[in-house]
């Protein structure tokens, strides 16, 4: 195979990359946020309602309408973040299930709870939106197309990465579970975010800033940084909030050292 | 890729071609341009065109909808960590 032909696969991969970049920087920043205390979570969380206010503000009485759906396009700006946000999540979730089960260290484990609660939140809620833009658009509410298919599956398998990890009460054996249910789960995010490519799909690709109009670039932008802030600093105080549950449990400590002393100066 | 159903408005329109038309639209008419449609965003080319106006009911659902559940998880969140038997 010469070189040229991988060129294609290449660019695909080079064009994912900044989004994986992105997944990873929220998961480092995630966690060192969470050693960072209350505070850090309180002022993310208002920059991310600040952000977002000023995101929906914008594409709902600034931007022009959508030049084939009107108005109704202006759903873009609620949806499209949404979906990123929550998909950032279960990476999220996924790499902390990867560490607890390298580790075992109970710290990980709260990272899954945190990331998959909020992650399953926001999941929700682009279903609803998700519905509200198709029946103006597609004329129903609901199609079992594979993008929608997916995404709802999505709902259902992490839920039950909650409901498993509830059902199990040795520490030992929950934080396996969840570790394992998690990363089972993680198999279906790729599905939806190819679903489009691999299937014959009523429901667009992947919207981008390279894929939408300049005028829209700079809401879809804010409010994409407002969701991803007001998520982290939710998934950071639900993490923390579990830690402390299940420190209280194991009776150790369980966050890593080098955390350690950073959680002790910023609390 | 079709549209499982036509809006109202689209079945009442008549469409009648003009005496004038040509048998067959031109290779460069049907020609897809590529890339994102100024305006618009890639992909949405499977709608009809919808009347400027319509459908702001839809819109402020979803937007009141988002904003009272991330509120609503917000104080949530903070119920939890105030209620009694709760880690702090």
């Amino acid at each position: 195979m010469k070189w040229v032909e991988l060129l294609p696969m290449l660019i695909k991969i080079g064009r994912l990359s900044p989004v994986l970049l992105l997944g990873l920087s929220v998961v480092y920043g995630l966690i060192r946020l969470n050693a960072l205390g209350r505070t850090v979570r309180i002022a993310l969380g208002l920059l991310g309602l600040a952000l977002l206010m000023t995101g929906h503000v914008w594409g709902l009485f600034f931007a022009p309408p959508e030049f084939m759906m009107g108005d109704v396009g202006r759903i873009l700006y609620a949806h499209v973040p949404t979906a990123w946000v929550s998909l950032v999540l279960y990476l999220a979730a996924l790499i902390a299930a990867v560490l607890t089960l390298w580790n075992g260290k109970p710290y990980w484990e709260s990272w899954i709870v945190g990331a998959v609660e909020v992650g399953l939140v926001l999941n929700t809620l682009l279903c609803f939106q998700g519905a509200m833009w198709a029946k103006p658009t597609w004329g129903v509410y609901w199609d079992w197309d594979p993008r929608l298919t997916t995404t709802a599956i999505l709902i259902a398998l992490f839920g039950g990465v909650l409901i498993l990890r509830s059902l199990v009460h040795a520490p030992d054996k929950r934080r396996m579970v969840t570790g394992v249910s998690a990363i089972i789960a993680f198999v279906n995010v790729p599905i939806v975010y190819y679903a489009t490519t691999w299937w014959n799909s009523l429901h667009q690709g992947f919207s981008s800033p390279d894929t939408v109009s300049n005028p829209m670039h700079w809401p879809l932008r804010i409010s994409a940084f407002g969701v991803l802030f007001l998520a982290m600093a939710f998934a950071g105080e639900r993490a923390r909030q579990e830690r402390d549950k299940l420190e209280h449990e194991d009776g150790a400590p369980s966050l890593p050292q080098d955390l350690e002393k950073i959680s002790l100066e910023g609390a | 890729m079709i549209p499982l159903s036509s809006p109202s408005w689209a079945q009442d329109a008549t469409v009648e071609a003009p005496a004038d038309a040509p048998a067959a639209l031109s290779s460069e008419t049907v020609q897809d341009p590529g890339g994102v449609p100024e305006g618009g965003f890639l992909g949405n080319d499977d709608f009809g065109a919808i009347p400027m106006g319509t459908g702001w009911e839809y819109i402020w659902a979803v937007y009141i909808v988002t904003w009272l559940a991330l509120s609503g998880y917000g104080i949530y969140l903070f119920l939890r960590r105030k209620s009694p038997g709760s880690a702090q």
